[in-house]
C-alpha cells in the first residue's frame, strides 16, 4: 500500500509527463480494444438481424447491398422486383412472403412500404396508437418518433428526391397512426406504410378531384386538384393507372417454411437473369468474414504499436531512473530495500497502466455506443 | 548507544582513500563531534557507524550489534530502528510535501511500521521544530533552514538512540545554527541519545562532550614512486 502511495504522490507532482504517459498508453490500449469490440457489436448485430431473416429476393446485383437493403433499408436496391412476383410466390405456398418498398425518405428517414405481416415477422410491438389501417397512415419506428418528435396523431411529409424536378414525385403527408417500441435494431429508424401508400409516394398512384369549368367543356378547361394527403374524404379518388402486378417492389422478404420451400425459392432464381434469392445470413457471414480478415491485419498493426509503445516505455522508465538516480539513492539513505524501490517504479507504472487502460476501456466502450447507434442509423 | 570501533580499515577508489581507526568508543549519551578537512573520512566514518558502506577489515559495534557483521537487509533494519540520520544535503524528496518526507522512512520500510498515532507524533514533531504550518508544503518551496529542520525532524521522529548529524549547521546563519543545535541537543537529551556530529565550525566545539580531529585516521593517498 505504502508503494502505491507513494507512487500516487510521485504521480500526482508530476502529473503533466503522467497525464502525457496516461494519454500514450492509453491511446495504444483503445485502438485494438475498440476495434475488437465494434467488431463483435457489428458482428452480433449483423448476425442476430441476418439470421432473423432467412430469405430475400431481390434485382440481380449486388448481393451485399441487396442484404444491406432489405435489412437495414440501405444502399439503393439496383433494380425492382415485379409485384407480381410477390404475389406468385405466396401463392406457391412456400412460406411468408413481405413485399418490401425502400426508396423514399420522410423527416429523413427510410419509408418502408411493407404489409402488416412485417411486424409480425419483426415482433414488433406497438408502443403507442396504433398500426396502420388506411393509405396514407404511417407508423414510426421508436428512433425516428423520437428524432422528429412525433406522436400517433401528428403528421409527416414525406422528402422529395430532387426538389428541381417538376415531374417528378410530390410529397405526400402521413398520417401517424403508432409509434413501436424500440428494438435495438434498424426498425427504430423506419417509418412503415402500407405498400400502397409506398408507391403513392412513387406517384405510382394518385388521387384527385376533376371539376369541369362552367365556360367551356374543352379537355383543357378541366382543373384537375393533386391530393397531396390521404384523408377520408378524398382516399376514394386514389387510384393506380398501372397494372398493380407490374409495380414495383425493391425486395420481398421470405421466411420458408421448411428446408423444401428454401429449396424451391433459391431453384426458382437459380437460373434468372433478373432476379436473385440470397440467404442473408450466408452474405452476412461472408462480409463478416472480410471484416475479419481486415481485422487480423488490423491486429498485427497494433501489436507493432504495442510493440513501439513497450520500447518507448521501457526508454522512458530507463531514463527516468537515471534522471532520478539521486531520489533512488535517498530511497536508499532512508533504509529502502532495492525491492522496494523496484515496487514503487512498478508502482508507478501500474497505476498509469490502470488509468490508461481505464481511459481506454471507458473510450472503447464509447465508441462502441456510438457503432451500435450508428449500425441502427445504417438504415438513415 | 554506545558505539565501539576496533581495527576499522575502509578505502575506496582502488587505494585512493584509506580511512584507518585502530580503536574509538562513544559512551552513550555522549555528544560527539567530528572535525577535519574535507575528505578526511568524517562523512565516512558516520556512514559507516550507519552501516550504510561496510569496512574491509574491523568491527563496528553499535550498542551490543556488530553492524558491519549484519546482512544488508538486517544493517538496513537496524539502522532504521535505532540510528537517526541527518544528511549534509538533507537528502529530502522534491515531490512529497513535509509530512511525507518526515515519514518517508515509515512508508519505505517494514521495520518501521506505521502505527496509528504517527500523525500526531508527526505533528508534535514538527510544533518542536517550528515546522507544524509548513507540514503540506512541498519541500522545495522551503527555505535552507526549513528544509534543514525537516531532514532533523525525519531523523528524531522514530526516537533514535544514535542520531549521526552531516554538517546540519552547514548552510545556515550563526542565529540559526544555534537554534538547530540546541534542538539537536535538547532532542538527543530528552531520548537519552548518543550524538555524533560533522562540523566544520569551530566555534560550536565547545558545546559538544568530545571532539575527534579525523586528520590522525586519515591515510592520504599512496604513491608507487
Amino acid at each position: 500500500m505504502n508503494s502505491l502511495w507513494l507512487a500516487w504522490l510521485y504521480l500526482r507532482r508530476r502529473r503533466v509527463a503522467a497525464g502525457v504517459m496516461v494519454a500514450g498508453v492509453a491511446l495504444a490500449l483503445y485502438l485494438p480494444l475498440a476495434a475488437h469490440w465494434a467488431a463483435d457489436a457489428f458482428d452480433k448485430a449483423l448476425g442476430a438481424r441476418a439470421a432473423a431473416t432467412p430469405m430475400i429476393v431481390g434485382a440481380r446485383g449486388s448481393r451485399f447491398d441487396l442484404v444491406l437493403h432489405g435489412l437495414y433499408f440501405r444502399a439503393r436496391s439496383e433494380g425492382t422486383v415485379a409485384h407480381g412476383e410477390f404475389t406468385a410466390l405466396r401463392d406457391a405456398g412456400h412460406g411468408r412472403v413481405i413485399p418490401l418498398h425502400v426508396q423514399f425518405t420522410a423527416g429523413g428517414q427510410p419509408v418502408v412500404g411493407t404489409s402488416l405481416d412485417y411486424f409480425e415477422f419483426r415482433e414488433l410491438q406497438m408502443a403507442r396508437g396504433e398500426s396502420m389501417a388506411l393509405l396514407g397512415d404511417c407508423v414510426l419506428g421508436a428512433n425516428a418518433a423520437h428524432e422528429l418528435n412525433l406522436s400517433p396523431g401528428d403528421k409527416l411529409k414525406t422528402d422529395r428526391k430532387n426538389l428541381f424536378d417538376l415531374t417528378g414525385d410530390y410529397p405526400l403527408q402521413l398520417n401517424v397512426t403508432g409509434v413501436l417500441s424500440a428494438t435495438g435494431t434498424a426498425d427504430d429508424e423506419g417509418v412503415f406504410v402500407d405498400v400502397k401508400t409506398a408507391w403513392i409516394i412513387a406517384g405510382h398512384g394518385h388521387g384527385h378531384d376533376e371539376s369541369e369549368s362552367n365556360a367551356t367543356n374543352s379537355p383543357s378547361a378541366k382543373l384537375v386538384k393533386t391530393h397531396l394527403e390521404i384523408t377520408p374524404k378524398n382516399m376514394g379518388t386514389f387510384h393506380f393507372h398501372d397494372d398493380t402486378t407490374a409495380l414495383p417492389l425493391t425486395a420481398i422478404l421470405v421466411e420458408p417454411m421448411d428446408a423444401k420451400g428454401t429449396a424451391m425459392v433459391l431453384g426458382r432464381y437459380q437460373h434468372s437473369s433478373q432476379l436473385q434469392a440470397l440467404k442473408p445470413p450466408v452474405v452476412v457471414n461472408e462480409m463478416m468474414g472480410m471484416v475479419m480478415r481486415v481485422r487480423q491485419f488490423l491486429d498485427a498493426n497494433y501489436a507493432l504499436v504495442a510493440g513501439a509503445m513497450g520500447m518507448l516505455l521501457t526508454l522512458i522508465v530507463a531514463l527516468s531512473r537515471r534522471l532520478r538516480s539521486r531520489e533512488m539513492e535517498t530511497l536508499f539513505l532512508l533504509g529502502c530495500s532495492r525491492g522496494t524501490q523496484f515496487a514503487l517504479q512498478a508502482a508507478e507504472l501500474l497505476i498509469v497502466f490502470a488509468a490508461a487502460l481505464a481511459l481506454a476501456l471507458a473510450a472503447a466502450w464509447a465508441t462502441v455506443g456510438w457503432a451500435r447507434d450508428y449500425l441502427n442509423t445504417l438504415a438513415g | 548507544m554506545r558505539v565501539t570501533i576496533e581495527n576499522l580499515e575502509f578505502e575506496y577508489g582502488l587505494g585512493r582513500f584509506r580511512l584507518c581507526i585502530p580503536d574509538l568508543q562513544i559512551e552513550a549519551g555522549t555528544r560527539m563531534a567530528f572535525v577535519g578537512p574535507s575528505g578526511s573520512g568524517k562523512t565516512t566514518l558516520l556512514r559507516l557507524l550507519a552501516g550504510i558502506v561496510t569496512p574491509q577489515s574491523g568491527t563496528v559495534t553499535v550498542g551490543e550489534v556488530p553492524v558491519n557483521e549484519l546482512a544488508d537487509a538486517g544493517r538496513r533494519a537496524f539502522r532504521i530502528r535505532h540510528i537517526g540520520f541527518v544528511f549534509q544535503d538533507f537528502r529530502l524528496v522534491d515531490h512529497l510535501d513535509v509530512r511525507e518526507n518526515i515519514l518517508l522512512p515509515y512508508r519505505l520500510n517494514d521495520a518501521l511500521p506505521v502505527y496509528d498515532s504517527i500523525e500526531s507524533q508527526v505533528k508534535q514533531q514538527a510544533e518542536r521544530l517550528d515546522l507544524a504550518d509548513k507540514l503540506d508544503s512541498p519541500v522545495d518551496e522551503l527555505s535552507q533552514g526549513e528544509q534543514q529542520r525537516v531532514a532533523i525532524c525525519r531523523a528524531l521522529l522514530p526516537r533514535p538512540e544514535l542520531l549521526l548529524a552531516d554538517e546540519p549547521t552547514g548552510n545556515l546563519d550563526p542565529k540559526n545554527k544555534d537554534r538547530i543545535l540546541d534542538q539537536l541537543f535538547q532532542q538527543t537529551e530528552s531520548a537519552e541519545a548518543t550524538l555524533v556530529m560533522v562540523t566544520h565550525d569551530h566555534a560550536l566545539l565547545d558545546r559538544f562532550d568530545r571532539v575527534i580531529d579525523f586528520t590522525k585516521f586519515h591515510k592520504p593517498e599512496t604513491t608507487n614512486e
